[in-house]
């Protein structure tokens, strides 16, 4: 193992955001963790008083003078603590602070990899997957694009989507892996590609080509995977000179938008498929005409909300489409209840993803509405399973899905 | 007044635990490389003006809260610069009339924002009641006010001619009220019992969830998202 230093990879601004914590105790109130492992060590604070524990070990006076004094016990417990989190950013957000936990804990992930704490045994499979595969899940690369082939011999879809590697186009329609992989949620990508046809926009997907974004690597601190997916997709993007990328998945959506950032500078616009479809109604090239008449409920995807800020282009979608009645959970938008499934949680801890799952779908319910509407796959998927899971009347929808129908 | 002279020493000791705690953090923050600002010049500024100041972070969380803890936080600076930086509060040339009301201000501001912070632990924050830390920290504040308070007032009583008493609008009051009770408040123990919880508090500052008192501000200007 690595000589280990908490501290290596953070900057002067992020361990003094470590001990700007007022012990306020509000992310207790909020973090979607401890509502279903109500053990204090999981909540940010606790997190955080460890961290300076821990670095005063490290770096404070006494280990300045006599030599740092941390046990691998130590790490060992808080590493446990630090993956038991889906870096949903709910606790920044409420922080009256204004910690920017979410990355200080990627950095902290970071660390436990390069040292080899981490990530935890049962992610270390995502990373293999997606260095071999360019997917988390083993899945064979030729088989990416093959949702797209079916559903237009199917006649799901009217056109056949197009190979931005061979038809060059400006818009490129970015996948994502679940979207392509998990037959359930294909319809996710379908939808979404009608609507582009009914709109006219001439546009490509990749197919086989499509690497995954990086952004479970980034989660769970394999940063190497993260940068090499990174600069794959940057430099294959550039090459095609694409003047947009419009992703479904709001995960892959934070990486590219945000991340990608750090890496590289992007020569192409980065949109959310809610933001590329709400731009379309604007120029009236999808009207919403027929009446959808539904109660439903959004769920708000952490990445899309509280990471982007997109909290009303999914709104106004709905709104917009007739029939429809939008009914607020209790938490949302800001204060939105996370599903669990990203941070590595899924993978991590299937047992804490499943619980905060159920949780989100009692706030569903708890509206009265009859469907429950999402704007990323990610979530889309854990959502389902949970329905499944609960024997839940509820029905998950992903906004693309309601807009088609009022449109066709 | 021979124990007068051991308060200095106490008071050198309290600077050296004080230095202690927080060279620590010194320590710890400088071990961290250099990166740009996230919030830039604008966060810096806007942490200089707005969020340090008036504390915007808590204001979305509750009115009830951001008034308490706005209260203590500006009462607690105006002390500050009152008893520890005396010069500062110079330089605005105060006449005594506006000293002593502004004093008479922020003491009662004090106090009430104390209030509020108790009230709410026993209403809609119950879950920090078990807190020790959180304990002390209010203990604290609201010792070291009630313990400075006597001791103002008991100063107040020991001018015997009314009319050269100082204008202290509470104080003065207390003063008047206790002396129609027949009870005098004992001066010498009370200056004891003041500089030593204000000792034992400054000492406590970077051990505990005090240590926000100078952390946050830093923080607010260099290291957040939002400057």
């Amino acid at each position: 193992m690595a000589e280990f230093s908490l501290s290596e990879n953070l900057s002067i601004f992020d361990l003094l955001n470590i001990s700007a914590c007022a012990s306020c105790r509000e992310c207790y109130l909020y973090c979607p963790v401890y509502d279903v492992d109500r053990r204090s060590a999981l909540t940010p604070r606790e997190k955080l008083k460890k961290l300076v524990s821990i670095l005063k070990k490290e770096r404070g006076l006494l280990a300045s003078l006599f030599g740092p004094r941390v046990k691998d016990e130590e790490i060992k417990d808080f590493l446990s603590a630090l993956y038991e989190c889906s870096v949903c950013a709910q606790c920044r957000e409420v922080c009256p602070a204004g910690i920017d936990t979410p990355k200080l804990w990627e950095r902290i992930r970071a660390n436990m990899v390069s040292s080899g704490y981490g990530p935890l045994p049962q992610q270390k499979t995502i990373s293999q997957s997606i260095r071999n595969y360019d997917n988390p899940w083993m899945q064979p690369r030729g088989m990416r694009g093959k949702w797209a082939e079916r559903a237009f011999k199917e006649g799901r879809i009217s056109r056949p989507v197009q190979d931005i590697t061979k038809n060059r186009a400006k818009v490129l329609y970015y996948v994502g892996c679940t979207a392509s992989y998990d037959q359930n949620i294909t319809e996710v990508a379908i939808n979404f590609v009608e609507l582009m046809n009914i709109a006219g926009i001439e546009f490509g997907i990749l197919g086989p080509r499509e690497k995954c974004c990086g952004s479970t690597p980034l989660r769970i601190g394999d940063y190497a995977t993260f940068e090499q997916q990174a600069i794959a997709n940057i430099e294959l993007f550039t090459e095609l000179k694409v003047d947009t990328v419009v992703f479904s998945c709001s995960g892959c959506f934070k990486t590219m938008n945000q991340d990608y950032r750090e890496v590289k500078r992007l020569p192409f616009r980065t949109l959310h498929l809610v933001q590329f479809l709400l731009e379309l109604m604007e120029e009236k090239k999808l009207v919403p005409v027929k009446e959808v008449p539904l109660k439903i409920t959004y769920h708000d995807p952490c990445h899309l909300g509280r990471h982007n800020k997109l909290y009303e282009e999914p709104r106004e979608i709905l709104r917009r489409i007739p029939g429809i009645e939008l009914i607020e959970m209790k938490r949302s938008r800001e204060f939105s209840r996370c599903c669990g499934a990203g941070g590595g949680v899924k993978a991590g801890f299937p047992h804490i993803n499943n619980a905060m799952t159920d949780m989100r779908i009692e706030d569903a319910e708890g509206t009265g509405a009859d469907e429950l509407v999402t704007a990323c796959p990610f979530c889309y998927q854990s959502l389902q399973l949970g329905i499944q899971r609960k024997n839940s009347y509820l029905k998950i929808r992903d906004v693309t899905e309601l807009l088609i129908r009022s449109v066709k | 007044m021979e124990l007068l002279s051991y308060l200095k020493y106490l008071k050198l000791g309290v600077y050296f635990v004080l230095l202690l705690g927080i060279s620590s953090h010194f320590l710890i923050w400088f071990s961290g490389f250099f990166e740009k600002l996230e919030g830039g010049l604008k966060g810096f500024l806007k942490g200089i003006f707005l969020r340090i100041p008036f504390q915007t972070g808590i204001v979305r969380l509750g009115v009830l809260r951001w008034i308490a803890h706005f209260f203590i936080f500006i009462s607690f600076l105006w002390f500050l610069f009152f008893y520890w930086f005396p010069s500062v509060l110079k330089f605005f040339s105060f006449n005594q009339r506006a000293l002593f009301f502004l004093h008479d201000l922020f003491s009662a501001l004090f106090i009430s924002g104390i209030f509020i912070a108790i009230f709410r632990r026993f209403f809609s924050r119950k879950d920090t009641r078990g807190e020790f830390e959180d304990f002390y920290s209010i203990s604290m504040l609201l010792g070291v006010w009630l313990s400075g308070f006597l001791l103002q007032v008991s100063k107040i009583q020991s001018i015997d001619d009314v009319a050269r008493r100082p204008e202290f609008f509470i104080g003065s009051t207390m003063a008047e009220l206790f002396d129609n009770l027949a009870i005098h408040l004992p001066f010498v123990p009370l200056l004891y019992i003041h500089v030593i919880i204000v000792l034992i508090f400054v000492a406590s500052i970077p051990w505990t969830k005090l240590v926000h008192i100078f952390t946050l501000p830093i923080k607010e200007l260099f290291g957040g998202r939002n400057g």
